[in-house]
């Protein structure tokens, strides 16, 4: 068992990394799905520059696994003048991995609209923005919020990768703390709920979304 | 019959003993001989010492890229060993005993020594003896060449109170800075090139670890960082890993290497690898310390 002592000695530097986490969740949600609904719809869109660029983008992020992105972003680029923070590096690199997975998920979602509104839409007149801005998106959105719930549990998790460019988030903090007090169960066992602090709320705000979506 | 293996094993190590104090007064150049039982009679018949070393350790025991040749303090150390047995160059073949295999190495006679950065630990004087020390080794940092803060050594790991340090997540020396300089801000990377590559870019200020793996780092860009010793570090004794069948031939590499010491061969060893990276200078051996040929 582990005294009372031990949680005064853990928890400050817990909740510390807990909010770093939340941090770079933020950040990297900020970057990832405007950046992914823009690259999900240049993918469709009648430009062929801009579809190949976009398709360009998402095979070539989406099959660099994350630590490649996170060292290339904090190693490589300070060779070339280019140096930013672990923290910069970390959200920087999370938010445009994640955007190529939001990109794919607005480009299904997108090809589950029925073809059907788009040429009422047109017959009725309606210009290609208010197309794609009233017709199109809403109803991709709509039908793709579950896939998009899961990418943003998948983005809280993917954090914890973060500590490897020595980013103090929930998992660099554990580890530090194991290293330290050499009690690996409790220790770990508190960022598990961490964890769980982050992604059961962001789970059930996007399940509340879905269920809005659908009363309308 | 244990018994009488025994007193075989003692009378024929008495022997030994006797003729490697003969073979010291003498010229290197004359070939020793040694009880007809011994295990150093047999690998003068057999033709060759075979040693296990590193290939991949910098200034120990590394390959050299370049001319494919074994080089270090390490490799020196077993060459002047069959020198002293053989009486001539040559008569060492080495083969590479990377750090997880080192046990099998000793303990299924693949070789008769393994000098391979090879830390004597308790558990493992359980399978291995081990002669020598033939190296302290220590925690230490690396810092950038041009740091104006550390010289050339430190007391200890509370000098890095209120410095960037990088050390591995988890590793000896991450554990040591939390306890000696809380102060210090850690970035806590997961491999050692990783900080060095953080200290070569500015990042951090010291990249603190092992110190045989710092002057691997120093020997790759000894214009971009220099090592910085720790005068307060705790010692971890390498040696010569040796089957505990064989205690006749551990017991005689620690009286050539008692010799070595003696002489100063030992320090020029030392001097002309590790010691032109790290400035130190080698502790005379003495015999008491060389207690691990059990």
């Amino acid at each position: 068992m582990v005294s009372m002592e031990f949680w005064r000695l853990v928890m400050p530097a817990f909740l510390a990394g807990l909010q770093e986490s939340l941090h770079l969740a933020l950040v990297a949600t900020a970057v990832a799905f405007p950046l992914g609904c823009f690259v999900g719809v240049g993918r469709i869109m009648p430009i062929a520059v801009v579809r190949k660029l976009c398709d360009l983008y998402i095979n070539l992020v989406r099959s660099t696994p994350i630590p490649v992105i996170f060292i290339f972003l904090f190693f490589a680029l300070p060779d070339v003048g280019l140096r930013f923070s672990a923290f910069v590096c970390a959200s920087a690199g999370l938010g445009l991995y994640m955007a190529s997975y939001v990109a794919e998920a607005v480009r299904s979602g997108i090809n589950a609209v029925p073809s059907g509104y788009i040429e009422a839409a047109r017959a009725l007149g309606l210009d290609e923005r208010t197309v794609v801005g009233r017709i199109l998106l809403p109803q991709a959105i709509k039908a793709v919020i579950p896939t998009l719930g899961n990418l943003s549990v998948d983005l809280i998790k993917n954090t914890s990768i973060a500590y490897t460019i020595s980013v103090v988030e929930l998992t660099g903090t554990a580890v530090q703390q194991v290293t330290m007090l050499a009690k690996p169960i409790p220790i770990f066992i508190l960022a598990v709920l961490g964890y769980a602090v982050l992604t059961f709320p962001t789970g059930a705000a996007f399940r509340a979304l879905e269920r809005n979506f659908q009363y309308r | 019959m244990n018994h009488q293996m025994h007193r075989l094993a003692r009378v024929a190590a008495g022997a030994a003993l006797a003729a490697a104090a003969a073979a010291t007064s003498l010229a290197t150049a004359a070939t020793p001989t040694f009880a007809p039982d011994s295990t150093m009679a047999n690998i003068q018949k057999r033709g060759e010492l075979v040693v296990g070393v590193k290939f991949d350790v910098p200034m120990f025991g590394q390959k050299n890229p370049l001319t494919g040749q074994l080089q270090g303090y390490e490799i020196e150390i077993a060459n002047q060993l069959g020198r002293d047995l053989f009486g001539s160059d040559g008569h060492v073949k080495f083969v590479e005993a990377p750090g997880p295999v080192r046990e099998q190495f000793v303990t299924q006679h693949k070789a008769d020594l393994v000098i391979s950065t090879y830390t004597i630990t308790e558990p493992r004087l359980k399978t291995v003896a081990f002669a020598g020390p033939t190296y302290e080794s220590k925690q230490a940092i690396v810092v950038k060449s041009d740091n104006k803060t550390f010289g050339s050594s430190i007391p200890g790991f509370a000098a890095l109170n209120d410095h960037t340090v990088c050390v591995v997540s988890g590793s000896v020396s991450n554990t040591l800075l939390l306890k000696d300089a809380p102060q210090a801000k850690i970035m806590a990377l997961s491999a050692n090139p990783d900080c060095a590559k953080a200290v070569r870019q500015g990042r951090v200020e010291a990249f603190a670890t092992d110190d045989a793996l710092l002057i691997g780092f120093v020997n790759e860009t000894p214009k971009e960082i220099r090592f910085v010793d720790n005068a307060g570090g705790r010692e971890e004794p390498y040696g010569i890993g040796v089957n505990k069948d064989s205690l006749d031939l551990c017991r005689w590499v620690n009286e050539r290497l008692l010799d070595m010491s003696k002489s100063g061969t030992l320090e020029k060893m030392f001097a002309s690898t590790i010691g032109s990276v790290t400035k130190r200078k080698p502790a005379p051996l003495n015999a008491a310390d060389m207690t691990y040929c059990k």
